[in-house]
């Protein structure tokens, strides 16, 4: 009878007119009461995310103010502990130690999505279908030609990602189980944002490089990694293991503005709608 | 706080004294006592019944019979005069002088006993309301289960909104009616975009997870895929005629696109390799478009400092959100940039003729004030329309402007702004807790109050939802 009992609280409205009659859980706060100025920076990889959410919550909450940018993940926590910003946007857990980073104390993680990684190559790259082993020859510089790995004769080009990306820590991590990334030669070069390596492995033909999945286009070919194919059905049911959750880093517990920000695009409404179409993955997907 | 008070009063007043008496005086059998049938006023699922009332003992008990017309129930009178009434999964007995009535086979206590008069039979409304299930508060009955919640809505027409709920792992949207709350389940999607109304009002469109766009058939429900294009479309918008769909195109929503229904074939509008365009707005003859552009603050960081250093800065100088506006007709990718002012800029609107846009602009300052701000497509501002109150939304409908303002202690302003002359009025005013205002082309109003949805008719704001 809970809808009974709501019916009437709803007529007393009705009758007694605008008093403050209790409120069921908003969902929304009211347009006028939340102000504050929110600055984000970090992962590239969660820029366009971080944005459509701004967009989303500034509807709601007009006079909250966003800046949000992207220069890597690490230099998210890293605005954070310095204070020129609230949110450090990055796609791993900088609270704790990872390798080739140590925690940021003090700060503190909120999941805000689940990120996909592809390795991705140029369209004229004929090898789709490449193992652990391979990519790690490939992305160390021990494999140098796509005729090693069943492709045509032509050298390997290799993008990375610059030191302090998020998705270079993730791609390591998860794709290539820790091992070392080359650092130098003819056919290697680094790029500073998940843009630039989108522009990199569509234009330069023999390219190999990785990205979020949100990022990958028809003219570039996600491969798949162990005969696996980096879908999101595929993340979820655990059979792809190229994946790591976005955090927002807070310099501890958020209040005002930036608390509502991050309940916003932690919302069921968010995760489920924009974060989706979006091609990433809700929290709530990953049991 | 005037007004409010007397609207309250009034809505009293309007409640308790809703009689209009149509006297038959009666014998009753037992009792031989004269009693008067009245006629009263009553609201039931919000629409306003006339119901045969009595006063017995100080007590008003009303038409057993006329209640049951008036919500849809049955009645049956069995062989040893036991009253039977059902509604959905609510069976109630009585008989005539009880003190007790049956509800689903256990007794229940009354506080008036079931009185006969001239043949018909009374009782108390609130009691035999509960007793099947709806609710009764001062003449007002309502039988229908309103929808918990509201996170989005939308006005199909005078009688109708589309209002829609997280759900589960995606969400949901439905019909409701405007007068009686009443819905019905018109979507269920996971990753869907917003449902967008056609400019006819006879179907809707969204797009899908996968970029996929559909359309549905408001009157027959029936879905329809238009275009298998997988790409990321943010902010479908109608053309007038029905025939297209405008979407910013790709995860930085770099490119005005649109979809053309017929052949779901997917066309570049204007593709200017400017990222993070937001707001898209479109004129009725499809050819021109405003849209904001939001620019990202300049970091500096090198990589090969130690990162225990911090050496990392962020220039946000020149980032505030502007507003373009592109002709298409000219196709040479080149948007004009309407704005270069440092406000932040939110709720942009674009004339159905292209010629000017609207917004709210918001102060740099501590106060943080809206104002309402119209410039026309060479940049030039206009009438500055409404500057004497703080601006909390702005909504186009029909011809008109709409703004939801400060107003007083604890309620907020409505106010209608001729989009021609500039002039303004007070349309009303609505709880400060509103969230949103929602306004139909025709000027009907309904607004999202703590995560309810209210809609203005007769002079008050009515819940539709929970």
């Amino acid at each position: 009878m809970k809808w009974f009992k709501q019916l009437t609280i709803a007529a007393l409205i009705a009758v007694i007119g605008f008093s403050s009659v209790p409120a069921s859980t908003p969902t929304a706060t009211a347009a006028s009461k939340l102000s504050g100025k929110i600055v984000i920076n970090g992962s590239s990889a969660l820029l366009p995310l971080t944005l459509q959410a701004a967009n989303e919550f500034k509807k709601l909450n007009p006079k909250v103010k966003i800046s949000a940018s992207a220069a890597g993940s690490i230099t998210g926590p890293q605005a954070v502990r310095k204070g020129i910003a609230n949110i450090g946007a990055v796609d791993w857990d900088a609270s704790k130690d990872v390798p080739g980073f140590k925690k940021f104390d003090g700060q503190v993680a909120h999941k805000v999505a689940v990120i996909p990684f592809a390795a991705v190559v140029n369209k004229n790259v004929t090898a789709t279908n490449l193992t652990t082993k391979e990519l790690q020859g490939i992305f160390s510089g021990k494999i140098k030609n796509w005729k090693e790995v069943g492709g045509k004769d032509a050298e390997i080009i290799v993008v990375n990602r610059t030191f302090g990306s998020g998705t270079r820590v993730n791609f390591q991590d998860k794709a290539l189980d820790g091992t070392d990334f080359m650092t130098k030669g003819d056919n290697y070069k680094e790029v500073k944002t998940s843009g630039d390596m989108k522009s990199a492995i569509e234009t330069t033909p023999n390219a190999i490089g990785y990205m979020d999945l949100a990022y990958v286009t028809d003219k570039m070919t996600a491969v798949k990694i162990n005969d696996i194919a980096p879908t999101e059905a595929n993340v979820i049911n655990g059979k792809y293991k190229v994946w790591g959750y976005g955090y927002y880093m807070t310099k501890g517990e958020p209040t005002g503005a930036t608390k509502e920000f991050i309940k916003y695009v932690q919302s069921t409404k968010f995760q489920n709608g924009s974060l989706k179409k979006l091609k990433f993955i809700p929290i709530s997907a990953i049991k | 706080m005037q007004m409010k008070k007397a609207m309250a009063i009034s809505m009293i007043a309007a409640a308790i004294s809703a009689s209009a008496v149509t006297p038959v005086f009666a014998q009753t059998a037992a009792a031989k006592q004269s009693v008067q049938i009245n006629t009263s006023s009553f609201l039931v699922n919000a629409n306003p019944v006339s119901i045969r009332t009595v006063v017995d003992g100080g007590v008003t008990l009303a038409s057993v019979r006329d209640m049951i017309n008036a919500i849809g129930a049955t009645l049956h009178i069995n062989s040893d005069r036991t009253v039977v009434v059902k509604f959905g999964d609510h069976t109630l007995k009585f008989k005539h002088a009880s003190k007790s009535i049956t509800v689903n086979g256990t007794a229940t206590p009354i506080s008036h006993p079931v009185k006969e008069v001239a043949y018909s039979t009374f009782i108390e409304p609130a009691a035999f309301i509960e007793a099947l299930g709806g609710s009764y508060e001062n003449n007002a009955i309502s039988t229908v289960e309103l929808l918990d919640g509201a996170e989005h809505a939308v006005w199909v027409n005078a009688s109708q909104l589309i209002v829609s709920n997280s759900a589960g792992e995606g969400r949901e949207d439905y019909l409701v009616n405007a007068a009686t709350g009443k819905y019905e389940l018109l979507l269920t999607s996971e990753g869907a975009s917003e449902l967008v109304l056609s400019p006819d009002g006879t179907s809707v469109a969204y797009s899908d997870a996968n970029g996929a766009v559909f359309t549905i058939d408001l009157a027959t429900k029936q879905s329809k895929q238009v275009s298998t294009d997988n790409s990321i479309k943010n902010e479908l918008q109608w053309s007038n005629d029905g025939a297209s769909l405008f979407f910013l195109q790709g995860d930085k929503s770099s490119v005005i696109a649109k979809v053309t229904l017929a052949d779901g074939k997917v066309s570049k509008v204007l593709e200017d390799k400017v990222d993070y365009k937001a707001n898209l707005e479109v004129s009725a003859d499809g050819t021109q478009f405003a849209f904001y552009v939001f620019k990202q603050p300049k970091v500096t960081a090198d990589s090969n400092q130690d990162v225990e250093l911090d050496d990392v800065a962020i220039d946000a100088t020149g980032t505030e959100p502007q507003i373009y506006f592109y002709n298409a007709k000219a196709a040479d990718n080149k948007p004009a940039q309407l704005t270069k002012d440092t406000t932040d800029k939110v709720f942009l609107q674009l004339s159905a003729d292209g010629s000017k846009v609207s917004y709210v602009s918001v102060s740099n300052d501590e106060a943080s004030l809206g104002q309402l701000v119209t410039i026309d497509n060479t940049g030039k501002a206009s009438t500055p329309a409404f500057a004497d109150k703080d601006v909390y939304q702005l909504v186009q409908g029909g011809s008109k402007l709409y703004l939801l303002t400060a107003d007083g202690s604890s309620t907020n302003a409505i106010y209608e702004i001729d989009s021609e002359t500039g002039a303004s009025k007070l349309v009303q005013t609505v709880s400060d807790s509103t969230s949103e205002l929602i306004v139909s082309g025709s000027a009907n109003f309904a607004a999202l109050i703590d995560g309810q949805l209210a809609v203005w008719t007769n002079g008050n704001w009515k819940n539709i939802t929970n």
